[in-house]
């Protein structure tokens, strides 16, 4: 009777802990796949960048000091690769340029009114929403992931299986300055 | 500056709220599978002689064929066996029901009504099969139906509104983790939304061309999230379920009907058609499910001359109808009942279930925009809009509902309760609780059950007023139980009666 008792205890255990393992592996798998849908929508805005310069080109050539600043930003953010860290910091520059050339292009009423343009920014906009959704997704999925590892008992199966800690996509630095609004 | 005003005390995290939801279902699933499965017994009275019946029928018809007539013979003797111990079991529950004279005596009954209980089991378990039969039929049809039903279209790339709502659904669908829904226009003025499987069970998001022309990028955002949120959550596969479960019921009180009613052929034909395969489009696949559906609605006494006219001779019509008078007795009884226990006790938490799995839809669309705002100003713009014409009978696939739902559908047919959506103030109220700042407040029609507590006076008061409600509910439940009792001593004796006689 006592042998069946611990046997059934033994029995529970193991299952706890195999199902602990399950979870693990599909928390780092739903990471994995949320850096591997933020690297989509990122290389999404890498090809809309030259169709974009390509519709504006004819009314900005005297301003490509922007145009050239958005190429190197491009060509930094593809050199970076899935480092995530040099990643976010590459791709925040770009980010940043883009919107300064937004702003420009916005000043040329020819540029404004045309459909071209319209139809361009809402897939720019829509580009920088996925980009915000993405890392949205994939932030929470890596905070649930460290809580699991990090919490008894996926810590105990997480030093064995090597289960390593992810890094969070951190928001570009020039967002977190305070906004300036001038008159 | 209202607008920058303390949160409100109920504030709550949009991750508790969903936890909260998600209890709330768990909780109301599981009473609702009692009652269904109380449900099941009750036509298990009935049910069980039948399949007894029809195996034993099938069996002495394969013996006649020649096919190992001895075994089959065996087999179909040892059903009427089974069939007889239970009668046995049956008289031993009426015999003891003669002793019983006061309500304490109510004890004595138990122990034979628990021995007679396993006769409900095979009954049970054809229910169970039928039951995933016909989701597994449903899973094919529904949604793509409801698209052609409504003449839905695929988004125009070259308007900007429909280019954007695109984008929007895959903005959504790249927040929550989701492979991106197809999208379909409806071309209606109404602003609505809903959420379906199409083909090959791929989700389905349609908008009403409406909602596009008077909702800005923020709102339509928040309606988006909510039906991603719903197909995330699984709410298509539920409903499913659901309806499969009142599909089931229909099933078997359609084949009681097989005798008196010219429908109940068609329908069982359409559904042996859809089952082999032979009939699959998702038109006929609805209508074949609608009919089964309707049969527990059905009215046989009108249909029982149509069907029999078939047979030349009044008199010999009479002659062999007179027979089947008292199936026909049994299943109008059988149907009153089957329809007081969907009505009182299935639909309510079923209701409740359906109006938690909004809010958990709600609470989950501000976790993917962050935006409370976006859905709460969409939800006070859609105000009086309706369902898209052509949409009545599949109004829980919308993002809102009409405050009193159509003639057809679950909510309407098999229940008492007024809508399968939470009312607009309510759901902006637990909007509100998530951090949105717009939309106007919970209009209050019901008393406040906490402020009325705290005055001694008033609850008293109240109490008061209750207090004849006590002896209708309780007269009510009692009726409802007396008829449930007859009904299942009529089909269980009758049954048993005339399986004994013919197979043993």
């Amino acid at each position: 009777m006592g042998a069946w008792i611990v046997g059934g205890i033994g029995l529970l255990l193991l299952l706890y802990l195999v199902w602990t393992y399950n979870r693990l592996v599909a928390l780092r798998n739903r990471v994995r796949n949320g850096w591997s849908q933020i690297d989509v929508q990122l290389r999404r805005r890498h090809e809309l960048i030259p169709n974009l310069v390509a519709s504006v080109k004819g009314y900005m050539a005297h301003e490509s000091g922007i145009i050239d600043t958005i190429a190197r930003a491009r060509q930094q953010a593809i050199a970076a690769g899935s480092n995530v860290e040099a990643r976010a910091s590459a791709e925040g520059a770009l980010g940043r340029s883009l919107r300064s050339f937004i702003v420009q292009a916005e000043a040329i009423p020819q540029l404004r009114a045309s459909e071209n343009m319209m139809s361009l920014q809402e897939e720019l906009s829509s580009t920088e929403n996925r980009i915000a959704y993405a890392r949205q997704y994939y932030n929470d999925s890596v905070t649930e992931y460290s809580t699991a590892i990090a919490a008894v008992p996926g810590n105990l199966l997480a030093g064995t299986f090597a289960f390593n800690a992810e890094v969070l996509f951190a928001g570009d630095e020039a967002d977190r300055q305070p906004v300036v609004v001038k008159f | 500056m209202s607008d920058f005003s303390l949160p409100s005390a109920d504030r709550t995290s949009f991750f508790d709220e969903q936890k909260r939801r998600r209890r709330a279902v768990w909780v109301l699933s599981g009473i609702c599978l009692l009652i269904a499965s109380g449900i099941g017994i009750v036509l298990s009275s009935l049910v069980t002689p039948m399949l007894l019946l029809t195996g034993g029928g099938l069996l002495h018809l394969l013996a006649r064929f020649g096919v190992f007539p001895a075994t089959m013979r065996q087999a179909a003797h040892s059903l009427g066996e089974w069939a007889a111990g239970y009668g046995r079991l049956f008289q031993n529950v009426l015999e003891s029901l003669d002793h019983v004279h006061r309500l304490t005596d109510l004890g004595l009954i138990t122990t034979p009504l628990l021995r007679l209980a396993p006769v409900s089991v095979p009954a049970l378990v054809a229910a169970c099969l039928v039951w995933i039969v016909l989701l597994r039929i449903s899973q094919r049809g529904e949604g793509g139906e409801l698209i052609v039903r409504l003449s839905g279209r695929p988004p125009n790339p070259n308007d900007r509104e429909e280019r954007q709502l695109e984008n929007i659904i895959a903005e959504m669908a790249i927040a929550a983790g989701l492979p991106a829904p197809a999208v379909f226009m409806i071309d209606s003025p109404e602003i609505n939304a809903a959420a379906v499987d199409g083909a090959q069970g791929q989700a389905s998001v349609m908008v009403t061309r409406g909602l596009l022309d008077q909702l800005d990028r923020d709102e339509t955002s928040g309606i988006v999230a909510h039906l991603v949120a719903s197909i995330g959550a699984g709410d298509i596969r539920l409903t499913h379920a659901i309806l499969a479960v009142f599909q089931t019921f229909g099933f078997f009180v359609t084949f009681l009907d097989l005798p008196f009613r010219w429908s109940a052929w068609r329908a069982l034909g359409g559904l042996v058609l859809v089952a082999a395969g032979l009939r699959e489009t998702p038109a006929t696949v609805v209508e074949t499910l609608d009919l089964l559906e309707s049969g527990l609605a059905a009215e046989t006494l009108p249909d029982v001359e149509t069907l029999w006219s078939v047979i030349p001779y009044r008199r010999v019509r009479k002659v062999l109808l007179v027979p089947l008078l008292p199936l026909l007795l049994i299943s109008i009884v059988l149907r009153v009942v089957l329809f007081l226990w969907t009505a009182l006790f299935l639909g309510p938490p079923l209701a409740m279930i359906w109006r938690n799995r909004r809010y958990a839809a709600d609470a989950m669309a501000v976790q993917l925009t962050r935006n409370p705002d976006g859905l709460a100003g969409a939800l006070s713009r859609i105000g009086g809009s309706a369902i898209p014409d052509g949409g009545s009978g599949r109004e829980y696939c919308f993002v809102h509902g009409p405050p009193v739902s159509a003639k057809r559908g679950i909510a309407a047919r098999h229940t008492m309760t007024g809508s399968l959506h939470p009312t607009l103030p309510r759901r902006l109220k637990r909007l509100q609780a998530l951090g949105a700042r717009t939309g106007r407040g919970e209009r209050r029609r019901m008393p406040r059950l906490d402020v009325i507590a705290k005055h001694p006076g008033r609850t008293l008061f109240v109490g008061l007023l209750l207090v004849p409600m006590v002896p209708l509910v309780g007269t009510l439940v009692l009726l409802v139980g007396y008829l449930t009792a007859i009904a299942m001593t009529l089909g269980l004796g009758a049954g048993l009666a005339v399986t004994i006689g013919l197979l043993d």
